[in-house]
């Protein structure tokens, strides 16, 4: 079933949407968040509210690409977890709210130091992204967006799973040397 | 900076980079795409990858088993030649294996630089290791490309079935349709045919306003009712969007000469007997006909119209004028394509089943108006539940269909005085909203719940709920 079609589904609140969904884009989606959270019911869990997000949005939006509509939705969503159980993690709910209370104390963390901070390594970002080949950006955002396993990658890309961690270790290094040379670290 | 920086860093990326990370390399795209469209174009590409891979491996058929064979052999042999060059230390076998694990790992395309510098004294034997490895790397490519061949083949049959299958289907409609054709004849009115003018486009893609006009025929003889009345229903499908115009749309649109109807999909005029107007009195005087102009020929906009241009009015003979609410007895269906419209009418067909026919008037007999109820499915339904204009949930197998006298009624009860017809006749279903179901045969009485199968046609009575009984809130159970 092609994207328009499913899309078309999705539009008429046909039932089948989901389904057909899960056949073509339920591995990738959980492996999103599995590659995320590490557990296989939060990823199935995510992609549940995957589904039902685009169920109540697709009607109204038209998205270029279903796929990347749909991964960037998991991504996320599993992210929001994962801050979640970061959070947790932390001391819980207590803890948080003695946190929020102190933050009141402090620098808002939206300042505009944090904020030129972030546009700067935004920037950069975009600009060491652009100066990669094709195929090392998209194995590069692959794994570092979208969180995908490394199998999967080698997969997606019809490439050899050692390659794709060659690719990764190099680019690694080279954003760290980047990095440095641009003054983030 | 912290790695969660980084991180969130990532996570703003333009979307162009994650739309282009989510895009297939350009050969497995177009295969998948190929594949999935069941093309035989995608099995004789994968054939001949398969032919290609065959060319170029090495080893075939038996060779293929003597080379895992030789493989396995020499694999041994360079084993053994490492321990005799480094002495038979187990320490120095281990380390070698490491370096040729990680070299594999970092860089697979240069695998064979570690093998030289280790042990270079044995470089035949490790050559023959590398080039049997090829060999069966190779022979599984070849596998692998025999199974992809082997599903494009399959994805094929499975599509030319499917596409056997809607030829089936089609027949059948095609019968199905010739059969009804046949058992109610069309008595066909041809006026008002006028030359197409040519379109005028306004605005790129989405609005384009065309004064096209041609001859329309219609169907009297499934709406014999006794007046003239016409009610336009106007459904706007545009090229990225398919909306259902609202009541306040309604009442601005403009009917005369400039309509902006655009891209109507279907259209589904018909109505009952034509009387002198002049014994109308709700038709105001000098109206002497109407026309409905439309695309040519056709009573509705088939499919083939979807996306022309039509310009959709009603006039008489001497005027342009915008149908009142008094027009109340024609049904217009129309169809976007993702719509769906049911349309009921009683034994007369001259109902109109719209709340909003408040007016309608006495005829000959008692008048019925319908109202559909969707069950609680009807996802579709759920925004305007009352308006059958909208919308059946077209996926559900069975749609209830509360049947009473609106005149009648009293409130929220059902009339207290029960009229009783024989005949209710649901218009459209899934396929085509131009089928006719009828039920026939039984006296029904106000408060009658049909159940209409959008998918099959099929109506069958589910209930009768009493004289004088509320009116059951909507959406009706299943």
């Amino acid at each position: 079933m092609t994207d328009t079609e499913l899309l078309t589904l999705f539009i008429r609140q046909d039932e089948r949407a989901v389904a057909e969904t899960q056949n073509k884009y339920g591995r990738i989606c959980r492996n999103i968040a599995f590659g995320l959270l590490g557990s296989r019911e939060d990823a199935e869990e995510i992609f549940n509210d995957v589904l039902m997000r685009a169920w109540s949005i697709l009607p109204k939006e038209r998205p270029k690409k279903l796929l990347s509509f749909l991964a960037v939705m998991t991504r996320n969503l599993a992210t929001n977890r994962l801050d979640q159980y970061t959070a947790q993690r932390r001391g819980g709910s207590a803890q948080n709210a003695v946190l929020e209370e102190l933050a009141e104390c402090v620098a808002a963390p939206g300042s505009v130091e944090q904020t030129v901070d972030a546009k700067l390594l935004d920037d950069a970002l975009v600009r060491f992204l652009d100066a990669l080949p094709q195929e090392q950006r998209s194995i590069f955002v692959l794994r570092y967006y979208y969180a995908l396993p490394l199998q999967d990658i080698a997969d997606r890309r019809q490439i050899s799973l050692s390659k794709v961690k060659a690719t990764l270790m190099r680019l690694r290094k080279k954003l760290n040397e980047y990095l440095t040379e641009e003054g983030f670290l | 900076m912290t790695e969660r920086d980084l991180f969130d860093a990532i996570g703003r990326l333009p979307e162009r980079f994650r739309t282009e990370a989510m895009e297939l390399p350009a050969n497995t795209a177009d295969k998948t795409a190929l594949i999935q469209a069941g093309s035989s174009e995608a099995i004789h590409s994968t054939d001949a990858a398969i032919r290609q891979h065959k060319t170029e491996k090495p080893f075939s058929g038996k060779l293929r088993y003597l080379a895992v064979v030789a493989s396995a052999a020499a694999c041994i042999a360079g084993v053994v030649g490492i321990m005799h060059l480094h002495g038979g230390s187990d320490d120095d076998i281990f380390v070698a294996e490491s370096v040729v694990t990680d070299v594999r790992e970092e860089a697979p395309e240069t695998e064979t630089e570690p093998v030289q510098t280790t042990v270079t004294s044995e470089a035949e034997e490790i050559l023959t290791v590398r080039t049997t490895e090829k060999a069966v790397t190779t022979a599984k490519a070849v596998t692998t490309g025999k199974q992809q061949g082997s599903t494009a083949q399959q994805t094929g049959t499975t599509a030319a079935a499917a596409v056997q299958n809607s030829r089936t289907t089609a027949q059948q409609t095609t019968a199905a349709t010739a059969q009804r054709t046949t058992a109610a004849p069309r008595q066909t009115t041809t006026t008002g045919t006028t030359a197409a003018q040519p379109c005028t486009t306004t605005q790129s893609a989405t609005t384009t306003v065309c004064t096209t006009t041609a001859s329309r025929d219609v169907d009297n003889s499934l709406y014999p009712g006794p007046n003239y009345h016409i009610i336009l229903r106007p459904v706007a499908y545009f090229s990225d969007d398919a909306a259902w115009l609202t009541d306040a749309e309604m009442t601005t649109l403009n009917w005369q000469g400039e309509n902006e109807i655009q891209y109507l999909s279907e259209i589904l005029v018909t109505y009952g007997t034509l009387v002198d107007p002049s014994t109308d009195a709700d038709i105001p005087a000098g109206d002497a006909a109407y026309t409905i102009k439309g695309a040519a020929g056709h009573t509705y906009f088939e499919e083939s119209d979807l996306n022309t241009d039509i310009d959709l009015y009603v006039h008489n003979s001497s005027d342009v004028r915008l149908p009142t609410d008094k027009d109340v007895s024609g049904i217009i269906g129309f169809r976007t394509m993702t719509r769906n419209i049911i349309h009921v009418q009683n034994h007369l067909g001259i109902a109109q089943p719209d709340e909003r026919d408040t007016d309608i008037r006495p005829y000959s007999n008692p008048e019925v108006t319908y109202y559909m109820y969707a069950n609680s499915n009807c996802s579709d339904y759920q925004d305007d539940p009352f308006n059958p204009n909208r919308a059946y949930n077209v996926n559900s197998a069975y749609n209830k269909i509360l049947v009473y006298n609106k005149a009648l009624s009293s409130g929220a009860g059902l009339p207290s005085t029960s009229i009783t017809y024989n005949t209710v006749t649901v218009r459209g279903n899934r396929e085509n909203p131009y089928t006719q179901s009828s039920k026939t045969g039984e006296t029904f009485y106000d408060g009658v719940v049909i159940e209409y199968n959008v998918l099959t046609g099929e109506m069958r009575v589910s209930q009768s709920l009493q004289q004088g009984e509320p009116i059951p809130q909507h959406p009706m159970p299943n």
